[in-house]
């Protein structure tokens, strides 16, 4: 079968008449049906499993399969994948570990910011325990006697007392830690995260593999990646000598002309340990790519190296000892080399819609594959490299308009030679904490930050000069002349992938009581925030209150206002008024990047008290302000 | 012939009769300058962390381990040049480091930055740093910061939500229960972590230099230094020592004391009794009952040791080396070896006995 | 091949019309295979290996162009900067290569020049190619398949309403030739004159990272040469491309060749000015 990602022919423009219109009409008695004939109403988005990270126990014989969209974990018998149990975790679920032992099942709810303890011969949860902001990976050291847990809001990982659930400290890790691997020996941890690690504006992007001494539970070495932005699932070998990282290079700093040769994102991974040092080794070719590499599996013989790719929907085999003979020969960085990955890529295996966790048996004959938005397992024989079965997981089996708006959102299949997707910059539907150059507007003009989209219903326009009136404007003809630059959605698919944004929900925010009362320095800021008068009693003009331009319930009146933050290469200083919320997670600031933090917005940006009156503000004003804003 | 005898017995007599110095501490001095790898001789702290040792000079943040210096600056993401404050989180084994230009953490070898522009940082001044389980205390120029390493959020202390009239603070020291900001010209102020109340002591012979009620309360308001250790505080000043217990009051004075002077720019505790003085006029080291004194002497800039009994008495005693120079500003232990920064370079007190 | 002709020979699934014209474009007369966009942007060589002739490429099921070389066959395969020989008998062929269903290919060949062309079919198995269909004295040279064909319904066109199309390159030291550190200091512009000569247009400095910014005339042929210090001329342009009118076109290289992705860093050129020097010509 080919493994062409060349765009599906869709409706298409124009192309309208009695035979669309019955295909249409096909399409709604398709997925009513279900409806018609059961009498129910229309199906719950939540009846999808969304399967994204499998365990497999020490014996091979059960597959943890977690759940996201579910909430639950299902158990199922590894060979002939019957489920045999399952047990409800909580909201989001997205990490899960199992203990040495086997007796332990350990889940991170990543919207709870909990860590559910499942003892697995009862399937109960025996306990909860309190994490950092957003859980993701988790990883119990090699005694079991402690878990961490990386989060993915706090940057941090927790290092859990596994008796009491007491976090014992907290290490500082790459911003928006999330991935999580245990050395064979156990002496060390390895994590990964998916943001760059914060710097200058327009800088190269630096991310870093934090390297954790589980003896003392410290932070022992961080593995500088330069260029690297977005860092997934990691694998160590089991003799210890390499680890894999899966990796995206993102092209942000040039403008986004193209997108042949590489253009917009390089897919691949890091080769790191004493072997051959660190070394980044791109997976795409010329022509194709193996998009958004996410999950890592090394054979217990090292021999080969498993990586999912779940915008191309494909796994990547590499074998080691021809990577090995490659990389020792080259003097400098293939990293930006389409032609390297023939030396040694074995093959790339089909599987199903956004492959993402994967997880090899322990003697390595079968690799098992997530595929999350088909609800489905697939098993590939390692010996053969072929897909040798597939496991339903049950669940709803027609595509909603959400679920299908999901898949878009997540295939990189609409791209020139289908080279990335939606997903690539709004990493899980938020965004990438970069700054890009768009083309259309000009060569090094009108720099941008890139948003986080969830929530985003009721605050058109869109862009941050306000140029599309609604998402099917920014999600259509103009993401497919600049963005893919190349035949992108039929109105049906876009109709759906717009309908899929819109119902990203804002994630939880961390900083609001749970009683929703604000504190005292939130209560003060509050009173800054909506303030008509400065210090002096001298009023504030209506336009430059903060609560005028940031009003309603997404802190945006949808207007275009000139807050004096434009940059000489701006084509001009009017911005769409962004919405606030959850504003507190996604630096950098400002339509540019500019402001690395939101006190920057003020101490830095804001001289002439254009964007709002601050200048007459004391420190702990500001501190005040800024703690306010935490909370929307 | 009987009156040179009678002189000599009674010479023997005296000698016989006269007690012996007390034994206090004594090192050999191993001194560190530009000359053997110190970026700069201006050393504002130190900090031992077992084999590591982390000196804040006036051009960069230095590390020594296995006998090699490694320097960090403004190049490798460190917020000024003069580092003037150090403290270590034990649990995730950070460096946080406060220079003239913003507060650093410093993390397996990654900085981060904060200064008064990018984060809720009061002042770009930090003068002190102290860790506090989730916290970081920063001692700066405009009050009081502390941060909540877990969630990123800043508080800051000043006149308007705490005792402070001065915002100068000039150092912190912080334990468990307790929070001490020494505020220079502000006496010092005190945060109790399970309340979160402030309490402030102030000199009760207010601003002028005399000392009307002794051992009533703090000695003086220019504060440099507090140490909190075994829930004693001691407190360093331009104009001499406290010792605080929580009740009672003792204050140390060159004239009743063996304190070489009474211009103090550290006091480091060892635990309720003990203490180190880092003056202007020498290395202080304080048993609870005598006093020793390390520097090179103040005339001919030859090594001497001194030691103050509790009566009064005073003894030379001889020493090989001597810390670099008399001017000390901080000082932090290596087991029972001491490690000290001054004007003029770092000295690490080898202990003999 | 004449150097001013321009022979599509297939639409590519990835909506890039593949054609044949002559090495260097504009002016060789080596039959080599382009890609352009549908709106005639982007035009480059497929690959960089400029060598043998290349002949009636087309693209097959697999994602590779199969050509001819005259009297062999070869393919360029998306893995592969070069291209890669296929064990075909040696002949003479002519016309497309097509695949059918069952994937063989179906060509147009002879033995030798006493022959006539007969449509043959090969397969990596077979090894030869098996005669299908031939006529006595009729040289059969242009076969067709019937078949469906998925490649795209539509082609986005981001040209924009301008006269001037914007070149930016990246990095000119990233090039198939060499050129030590440092040494490229200036480009120097030329549009081609009715005679097929060159008409200076203007010269830009060359950062120290390499690039440069220009904007040229849109529809119409441009070449570029780089000098050093001392206006000596490192490596010249040996055709010609254009860029269309409201093209903004950025290069990774100088003919750095489609297997190398860009550098991630801001250009330097952009850094110093947004604005690109004057090679319109109309001043």
């Amino acid at each position: 079968m080919s493994l062409g990602h060349w765009a599906e022919t869709g409706s298409g423009a124009g192309s309208g008449g009695a035979k669309e219109k019955s295909k249409l009409a096909l399409f709604i008695i398709a997925a009513l049906l279900p409806f018609l004939v059961a009498g129910s109403a229309t199906p719950r988005e939540q009846n999808y499993l969304s399967p994204s990270e499998i365990v497999v126990s020490a014996d091979g014989s059960k597959l943890y399969v977690l759940c996201e969209r579910g909430e639950m974990v299902l158990v199922m018998d590894a060979l002939s994948g019957e489920v045999k149990g399952r047990v409800a975790v909580g909201r989001m679920p997205r990490g899960i570990a199992l203990s040495p032992d086997g007796c332990t099942l350990y889940v991170t709810n990543s919207w709870d910011d909990t860590l559910s303890v499942i003892d697995t011969p009862k399937l109960a949860v025996t306990s909860t325990w309190p994490t950092g902001f957003e859980p993701w990976g988790v990883q119990p050291d090699r005694s079991g006697a402690f878990i961490y847990v990386a989060n993915r809001l706090s940057n941090s990982i927790s290092v859990i007392n596994a008796v009491s659930g007491v976090e014992n400290r907290r290490l500082r890790a790459g911003r928006g830690v999330s991935f999580l691997a245990l050395s064979a020996d156990g002496r060390r941890i390895y994590a990964t995260h998916v943001f760059p690690n914060f710097s200058t504006n327009r800088a190269v992007p630096e991310s870093e593999i934090t390297v954790i001494d589980t003896e003392r539970q410290m932070v022992a070495d961080r593995i500088s990646l330069r260029n690297v932005a977005g860092i997934f699932h990691l694998a160590i070998s089991r003799d210890g000598n390499f680890g894999v990282a899966a990796h995206l290079r993102p092209k942000n700093l040039i403008p986004l002309a193209h997108v042949e040769h590489g253009w917009a994102f390089g897919d691949g991974f890091t080769f790191f340990g004493p072997v051959i040092g660190n070394v980044q080794v791109p997976i795409d070719e010329l022509e194709r790519y193996f998009t958004m590499p996410y999950g890592a599996a090394i054979l217990p013989d090292g021999s080969h190296i498993y990586l999912s790719d779940a915008g191309s929907d494909t796994v990547t085999v590499i074998d080691t000892p021809r990577l090995l003979g490659y990389a020792k020969k080259q003097k400098k960085s293939f990293a930006n080399d389409l032609s390297t990955s023939a030396h040694y890529t074995t093959t790339q295996i089909e599987v199903g819609s956004n492959p993402r966790g994967i997880a090899l048996s322990p003697n390595g004959s079968r690799l098992y594959v997530a595929n999350r938005l088909d609800d489905s397992i697939t098993v590939i024989d390692t010996e053969s490299n072929r897909v040798k079965a597939t496991f339903d997981l049950g669940g709803v089996r027609i595509e909603t308009p959400l679920r299908h708006g999901e898949r878009l959102f997540n295939s990189t299949r609409f791209a020139f030679q289908g080279q990335f997707g939606c997903a690539n910059c709004h990493i899980d539907g938020t965004f990438d904490g970069m700054t890009w150059d768009l083309e259309p507007d000009g060569f090094g003009k009108d720099i941008v930050d890139n948003r986080n989209i969830e929530d985003l219903r009721g605050t058109e326009p869109f862009k941050w000069n306000g140029g599309n009136p609604d998402l099917a404007t920014e999600c259509g003809p103009r993401t497919e002349k600049f963005f893919f630059r190349s035949q992108g959605y039929s109105a049906q698919e876009l109709a759906d992938l717009v309908k899929f944004i819109e119902s990203l929900p804002a994630r939880p925010n961390r900083y609001r009581q749970p009683d929703g009362e604000l504190t005292p320095a939130q209560e003060r800021g509050k009173a800054i925030f909506f303030r008509t008068v400065d210090r002096n009693g001298k009023p504030i003009p209506e336009a430059n209150q903060c609560a005028f331009c940031h009003s309603g319930p997404k802190y945006t009146n949808r207007t275009k206002v000139n807050v004096g933050s434009g940059r000489l290469t701006d084509r001009s200083p009017t911005l769409d008024v962004p919405h606030l919320v959850n504003v507190w997670m996604t630096a950098p600031y400002m339509h540019d990047g500019a402001a690395r933090s939101l006190e920057e917005i003020w101490t830095i940006y804001n001289p002439n008290d254009t964007h709002g009156v601050s200048n007459d503000l004391t420190k702990d004003e500001l501190n005040d302000l800024i703690e306010y804003l935490r909370t929307l | 012939m009987k009156s040179r005898t009678l002189a000599v017995l009674l010479l023997l007599c005296a000698s016989a009769l006269a007690a012996p110095a007390p034994e206090m501490p004594r090192y050999r001095w191993e001194n560190f300058t530009t000359a053997n790898g110190l970026p700069n001789n201006h050393v504002f702290c130190v900090l031992v962390n077992g084999d590591r040792i982390w000196a804040g000079t006036d051009d960069g943040l230095a590390e020594y381990e296995n006998r090699v210096w490694r320097v960090f600056r403004q190049s490798e993401g460190l917020a000024h040049r003069a580092v003037l404050s150090l403290a270590l989180d034990p649990r995730s084994g950070d460096l946080w480091v406060g220079t003239m230009g913003g507060l650093n953490r410093l993390s397996a070898g990654k900085f981060e930055s904060f200064t008064q522009l990018n984060s809720g940082l009061s002042n770009d001044v930090v003068y002190g740093v102290a860790v506090q389980g989730d916290f970081v205390w920063a001692a700066t120029a405009a009050g009081g910061s502390r941060l909540n390493t877990r969630t990123g959020q800043w508080s800051l202390f000043n006149e308007r939500n705490s005792p402070m009239h001065e915002i100068w603070t000039y150092a912190v020291s912080a334990a468990e229960d307790k929070v001490y900001y020494a505020v220079w010209g502000g006496g010092v102020v005190e945060y109790d972590v399970k309340s979160g109340h402030w309490k402030d002591y102030r000199d009760p012979d207010g601003e002028n230099e005399l000392v009307l009620f002794k051992d009533q309360g703090l000695i003086h308001d220019i504060t440099t230094s507090v140490s909190y250790v075994d829930k004693i505080l001691w407190v360093a000043t331009y104009f001499g020592a406290s010792r605080y217990d929580g009740r009672n009051w003792k204050n140390y004075l060159t004239k009743d004391s063996g304190l070489p002077s009474n211009f103090m720019n550290q006091v480091k505790a060892v635990d309720g009794s003990h203490a180190w003085f880092s003056t202007d006029k020498g290395l202080a080291y304080f048993d609870g009952k005598n006093w020793a004194v390390y520097r090179p002497a103040l005339d001919d800039k030859k090594p001497e040791m001194i030691v103050h009994d509790e009566n009064g008495e005073t003894y030379n005693i001889a020493a090989d080396s001597a810390p670099a120079h008399n001017y000390v500003l901080g000082v932090d232990f290596q087991g029972i070896d001491i490690w000290v920064a001054t004007a003029k370079g770092l000295s690490h007190g080898i202990r003999l006995q | 091949m004449h150097q001013e002709n321009a022979l599509p020979s297939d639409v590519l699934r990835d909506g890039r019309i593949l054609f044949e014209a002559g090495y260097p474009l504009g002016t060789g007369e080596t039959p080599e295979l382009y890609t352009v966009y549908p709106d005639g942007s982007g035009v480059e060589a497929y690959r960089c290996d400029h060598a043998r002739f290349r002949y009636g490429g087309r693209q097959i099921s697999s994602g590779d162009i199969v050509f001819s070389h005259g009297y062999s066959l070869a393919r360029f395969t998306s893995a592969s900067a070069k291209e890669v020989a296929v064990a075909t008998p040696r002949g003479e062929y002519t016309g497309d290569i097509l695949e059918t269903a069952d994937g063989a290919w179906l060509v147009s060949w002879r033995g030798g020049s006493s022959s006539v062309f007969e449509l043959r079919l090969w397969t990596p198995e077979s090894g030869g190619l098996d005669k299908l269909f031939a006529e006595a004295g009729t040289n059969l040279v242009q076969p067709s398949l019937v078949t469906a064909r998925s490649t795209l319904n539509h082609f986005p066109s981001g040209l924009h309403e301008w006269p001037t199309a914007n070149l930016l390159m990246l990095n000119s030291y990233t090039s198939k030739y060499s050129f030590a550190k440092g040494s490229i200091k200036t480009v120097r512009g030329y549009a081609q004159t009715a005679d097929g000569g060159r008409r200076f247009l203007g010269t830009s400095p060359v950062e120290k990272d390499g690039s440069f910014f220009v904007q040229v005339k849109g529809d119409a042929p441009v070449q570029f040469e780089l000098l050093d210090a001392t206006n000596r001329v490192l490596q010249k342009q040996k055709g010609w491309f254009w860029a269309r009118r409201g093209e903004q076109r950025v290069c990774v290289g100088c003919h750095a060749g489609p297997e190398h992705s860009p550098e991630n860093a801001v250009p330097a050129t952009l850094e110093r000015t947004v604005i690109p020097a004057d090679f319109t010509g109309t001043k």
